[in-house]
């Protein structure tokens, strides 16, 4: 095969994590594995078998080598790079004046060099024994066509390419392929991981380039073959050591501990010592997620590491024993001839804690206030999860324990994401985030500018009145369902029943002279007091739109009302909850309805429409309540009592005919909301106001929600307080930018501003970038603050330019009507797209400054370099990792000299770290 | 002659008050289901259904007993000009009761009124309203009263009832009114749960109660003697089973399954309950001719 047949091969760009196209294809598994993971346990087939490498042959040599990476499967130049190398020989620097191997990385980083072309000058790492996965083996999720895509074409294309430079020949013999699965394996299901791992019936596939066909296993890797059959992997290597790779990804029967029966007695069956079980004294012990990573001290009761080992009875080694004493970890916790590492991924950089010092020179952290070194001659906790995926910045910190080995280091990895994060074009192909800023962008400009009921809310908003941002105000709104001509004098408004019996008014409400039907005087336009029983009415339906918003969240986000508990547990019973807060909640909304609804007629057509929508939200709420609640009665069903008593048939009784209640309330709810206050708007007024309203509580609560929910360690070394007041007040200036920067540029804006919006979405990049490079967090926090103000002010800094520069100030859709009022919509829409790019950008690194976010800063970066794998060589006397880096494989793939094309021979490999472990004396 | 009207006078803080309201709101025609959600609980209908003409009047939820009796006084001749009779038979449950005495009195409705029986009644008040005003409930009363109407309560208060007892027996005694009352007690074990603290206080003041009223209280007096020593003697009887205040409208509550009087299941026994209550108005209504 020649270099020239190669150019049309195919690399795929890191995944789109900002909803992108294959990110919302593969969402339903997301969603399923979310909501049902602990249910749908697909470990169901698996039967365990340990496979050894111990045999008298292998010990003979003295040494043995296997290979580890892990998070694979993303952009392909880079899951291309790791895969040449791990499939090769690899040659590094003797220890100088010898031809032993280092096992210390050598303090001159001239060194460190690895080199993939053979040398006889240099040491060489052996091609490990086997390559093993350590989880999320393809993004978004490791289904069948990713994992053809993202790692199996990689891999055909490193094998060619070491076959053409040598290295690598078909008639070596396969080696094994192990896995345990991750997060992203488990969004398939397990489905695709399965395919790939799992021994397959036929043989493995014909090497590259010829395409396997139907006699032959899919998904076969070149120069590998299957052996696995089971999720979990138990190795036996030379000198006793043992690799036990665990499926701790998911729940399995037993609460908050992710390790399934089957599996907890796999691995308590091979393990045992005078008929009882005994860890190997000698272990490497993988998983899905790291033990300790970000400098934070691990969560003693984390479902998928702590509590699997403790469940396992194997060592814990990262979990002081005495709460913050780093000296009480590591070593101290191991016997003498034990020997441990904890390997895994997930978190996208290589992080080493304990083990061995390494003489890197210069601090690893910046900002350590860790006084206590951690480190360790039998132990060490190594995260190594750059086999593919895209990089998770290092910077992220939390002050508890720091690495011994970080990289890419803080620095490079930050001046790395500052190059990306603030280009909203980067955001922008980052997946289809530009659509939901669109939507944004258009429903509010639409909302507050079209439909005349919502059009005459906003514009007698008084912020809105103040600064001149509304639609034009008209001179009077008429009601959409009654004729113009229709001048009948209002009639008096009788209140409900029952506030007359309680002597809350004695006398019905007289609507102001000069009202007609046709164009009724509204209530909040009348300037005399309401009504008694109207405000205490309002005041009811408050009281119930916050009792049926905390129902809602404590029935959904908590186990409140709804405990999860047995049923055979008699204080599972939600019933002694669930009655009264149905009973008040019902009571204050039906009250409510009935006490208001005289008055209809005299509320605007877009209150009419909030009304309907907050009885549909009610309706909601019941059915949840009610499904909940079903769940609750399927358990118990199968609950025999013999108890009998008035207490025991309240309950059957209440058991019997709740759920149908709830399903009566839900109806009658949004019923009478439709029937008393959805008859004065058109339909499509009602519609266009509850889509308005609830696109923007959604825009809301899910900005404000974010730093809180998905800002991982933002803010992680302040003080509470300080935590909720910083996230809060991130959260509302991103809203406040997000809401109002696109609406106000064009409903303001003149030309002069949308020059200047022009000019300043792209002005402040170069800065911004530097303060981000140079962690200047406040100096960054500033610049958005500031700028932010200036962008949401701009509209007015263009009208006192216009004035000083004598050009038109008027606004360029300052009088525009009828369906020509969609353009200015629609234009606004557009400018949301990229402007929410902006902000999502800007907050995202304002927050990545102060510790947060990192999971989507690497997201949304999208860097695809610096990837590192491990070579691992056992030993009679311990174990050493070889840390074999690349930092830059953007190159991959195109032209250089002599027609040919750069391949995996043009990486600049190095090493990032060597740690030698052996057991404890 | 025809049987004479029936007027049932709901007492104070009627619990029907939303189901009654609502009920209006609908527009919905009385039925044998609609009074199963009456205050007196399908009572009407029953007489109804035995040939009874029978009305309901709507008194004011709270208000005092000079309000109400006004309100009540418009409903009866509301009933008589309808009916185009003399005079009517009132069934007085609670403050109802007392209303009635009170329009009787002060309304000059002596003539207008054949008898007066009244269930449960506090003829000497209640203990229950003397506590509440005690105990800080004046100035809750105050802070409700801002809105609502609540001055009722205050003409529950022993002292309150005394005094009018005092100002109204020489009419009283007078008048061709027959009076009769009908007084129940329930045991603390059977009582309606809500009611237990109301009906310790009762219990440690007056003794035997149904929960809100003593039977002392109910009972009234053997008889009324005027200035001028005209007698007229009220006719006490006892409720046939025990009750608590609200049984003796008809409302059950599953408390009352420790009564022997009916087995069955929890619905079942309401049922039977309910009939029983309504079978004792029956007999009331068929002797008042």
């Amino acid at each position: 095969m020649t270099s020239s047949d190669k150019s049309d091969r195919l690399f795929e760009p890191p995944v789109r994590w900002l909803l992108g196209k294959q990110l919302i294809g593969e969402l339903k598994g997301i969603l399923l594995y979310t909501a049902f993971g602990a249910k749908l346990d697909p470990r169901d087939w698996m039967t365990g078998e340990e496979v050894s490498f111990a045999t008298q042959e292998a010990e003979a040599k003295g040494e043995f080598w296997f290979d580890y990476l892990s998070d694979a499967g993303d952009g392909t130049k880079a899951m291309y790079s790791i895969a040449y190398l791990a499939l090769s020989n690899l040659w590094i620097n003797p220890v100088a004046g010898s031809k032993e191997l280092p096992k210390v990385l050598p303090a001159d980083e001239s060194q460190r060099k690895v080199s993939s072309i053979k040398s006889d000058q240099l040491s060489i790492l052996p091609r490990g024994e086997f390559l093993f996965f350590g989880g999320d083996t393809a993004y978004h999720a490791a289904e069948y066509m990713t994992l053809v895509n993202r790692i199996q074409r990689p891999f055909n294309y490193a094998y060619e390419d070491l076959r053409d430079n040598k290295l690598i020949s078909d008639d070596d013999p396969r080696r094994p392929l192990f896995g345990i699965p991750g997060n992203h394996d488990y969004y398939d299901q397990i489905d695709g991981f399965r395919r790939q791992f799992r021994r397959p019936i036929r043989k493995e596939g014909p090497l590259p380039p010829k395409h396997s066909g139907g006699n032959y296993a899919q998904l076969s890797i070149p120069g590998f073959r299957r052996v696995q059959e089971a999720s979990y992997v138990a190795l036996r290597l030379p000198f006793q050591w043992r690799l036990w790779g665990l499926d701790t990804e998911s729940a399995s029967d037993r609460l908050e501990l992710n390790l399934d029966r089957r599996q907890e007695n796999f691995f308590r069956s091979i393990s045992q010592e005078a008929g009882k079980f005994k860890a190997p004294e000698k272990l490497i012990l993988a998983t899905c997620s790291p033990s300790t990573v970000f400098g934070k001290i691990p969560d003693a009761d984390d479902p998928k590491v702590a509590r699997p080992m403790k469940a396992l009875k194997i060592e814990t080694p990262f979990l002081p024993t005495a709460p913050s004493n780093l000296q009480s970890t590591g070593d101290a916790q191991l016997d003498a001839g034990q020997c441990r590492l904890d390997l895994s991924g997930d978190v996208h950089h290589y992080a080493r804690y304990w083990g061995p010092k390494a003489p890197t020179g210069s601090a690893i952290r910046k900002h350590n206030k860790v006084k206590q070194e951690a480190t360790a001659s039998s132990y060490a906790s190594v995260v190594s999860g750059s086999g593919g995926a895209f990089h998770h910045p290092s910077t992220t910190y939390d002050n508890e324990i720091c690495e011994q080995v970080l990289y890419p280091s803080e620095n490079v990895s930050r001046s790395a994401v500052s190059e990306t994060l603030f280009k909203f074009w980067n955001v922008m192909a980052g997946g289809y985030v530009w659509l939901a800023g669109f939507i944004l962008a258009f429903t509010i400009y639409f909302g507050v500018t079209v439909p005349k009921s919502s059009r005459q809310f906003i514009a007698n908003l008084s912020f809105v009145k103040l600064l001149e941002i509304g639609p034009p105000l008209e001179s009077s709104i008429n009601p959409t369902i009654v004729q113009p001509g229709n001048t009948a004098e209002c009639k008096s408004v009788p209140p409900f029943a029952l506030w007359t019996k309680l002597g809350v008014v004695d006398r019905d409400w007289q609507p102001p002279a000069g009202c007609t039907i046709a164009s009724p005087v509204y209530i909040f336009a009348d300037p005399r007091p309401w009504p008694l029983d109207l405000k205490i009415g309002q005041s009811l339906l408050w009281l119930s739109l916050a009792a049926i918003l905390i129902t809602f969240y404590l029935s959904v986000f908590t186990n409140k009302i709804f405990n999860d508990a047995s049923p055979f547990d008699t204080r599972s019973n939600p019933d002694k909850k669930l009655l009264p807060i149905i009973l008040v909640i019902a009571s204050l909304v039906i009250v409510g309805l009935l006490t208001i609804q005289p008055y209809r007629n005299y509320f605007t057509p877009f209150v009419s429409s909030l009304i309907v929508l907050f009885s549909i939200f009610a309706a909601i709420t019941a059915i949840i309540l009610d499904v909940r609640y079903s769940d609750y009665l399927f358990k118990k069903s199968f609950v025999q009592t013999d108890e009998e008593g008035w207490r025991v048939q309240i309950t059957r009784i209440v058991d019997d005919y709740l759920p149908w209640l709830l399903w009566v309330i839900a109806i009658v709810v949004v019923g009478s909301g439709l029937w008393f206050f959805g008859k004065n708007n058109l339909p499509a007024y009602l519609v266009s106001d509850i889509v308005f309203i609830v696109v923007l509580i959604a825009a809301v609560i899910g900005i404000i929600v974010l730093p809180f929910k998905v800002g991982g360690d933002l803010l992680y070394t302040s003080s509470k307080p300080v935590q909720f007041v910083g996230k809060s007040l991130i959260g509302i200036w991103h809203l406040l930018l997000q809401l109002f920067v696109p609406y106000l540029l064009i409903r303001n804006g003149n030309y002069v501003t949308w020059i200047l919006a022009a000019l300043l979405i792209l002005l402040p990049i170069p800065l911004a970038q530097s303060l981000l490079k140079n962690d200047s967090r406040f100096g960054l926090l500033t610049l958005w603050i500031g700028y932010g103000a200036v962008m949401l002010a701009l509209p007015w800094i263009g009208l006192w330019l216009s004035n000083n520069l004598q050009l038109s100030p008027i606004p360029v859709f300052s009088s525009i009507g009828g369906w020509r009022r969609l353009v200015p919509s629609i234009l606004s829409g557009v400018v949301g797209a990229v402007i929410c790019c902006l902000w999502t950008g800007w907050y995202f690194a304002v927050c990545f400054a102060f510790n947060g976010h990192n999971n989507e800063v690497g997201g949304t970066a999208r860097i695809e370099n610096y990837k590192e794998f491990i070579r691992f060589r056992l030993t009679p006397d311990g174990l050493t990792g070889y840390v074999i880096a690349v930092d830059d494989v953007s190159k991959i793939g195109e032209p250089k000299a002599e027609g040919k094309l750069l391949d995996g021979s043009d990486l600049n490999v190095k090493l990032i770290d060597i740690f030698h472990l052996v057991p404890k004396p | 002659m025809p049987r004479l009207p029936i007027v049932l006078a709901h007492g104070i803080a009627r619990f029907d008050i939303l189901t009654e309201s609502l009920l209006e709101k609908l527009h919905l025609p009385e039925t044998q289901l609609s009074d199963r959600f009456e205050y007196f609980k399908g009572i009407k209908t029953h007489l109804e259904a035995h040939g009874f003409t029978v009305s309901h009047p709507n008194q004011s939820f709270a208000g005092s007993a000079d309000l109400r009796a006004e309100q009540l006084k418009k409903r009866v001749n509301e009933v008589l000009t309808s009916t185009g009779v003399e005079k009517v038979h009132i069934i007085g449950h609670s403050m109802g009761g007392l209303d009635a005495r009170h329009m009787i009195v002060d309304k000059d409705m002596a003539d207008r009124v054949a008898t007066l029986t009244t269930i449960g009644t506090p003829h000497h008040g209640s203990p229950v309203a003397d506590h509440l005003e005690k105990n800080g409930g004046s100035l809750l009363l105050k802070i409700l009263g801002k809105v609502l109407v609540i001055d009722g309560l205050a003409d529950l208060r022993t002292e309150s009832c005394e005094a009018f007892n005092r100002r109204a027996e020489n009419d009283e005694a007078k008048n061709p009114v027959r009076y009769q009352t009908y007084s129940a007690a329930e045991n603390l074990n059977a009582i309606f749960a809500p009611l237990i603290p109301a009906w310790i206080i009762v219990r440690d003041h007056e003794g035997r109660n149904d929960g809100l009223v003593s039977v002392r209280s109910q009972q009234w007096a053997r008889e009324l003697i005027a200035n001028d020593g005209t007698r007229n003697t009220i006719v006490q009887h006892d409720f046939p089973f025990p009750a608590d205040h609200l049984n003796e409208v008809g409302w059950w509550d599953p408390e009352e399954a420790i009564n022997p009087l009916f087995g069955g299941g929890l619905l079942k026994q309401a049922s039977k309950f309910e009939d029983g209550v309504k079978d004792l108005y029956l007999q009331i209504a068929q002797g008042l001719e």
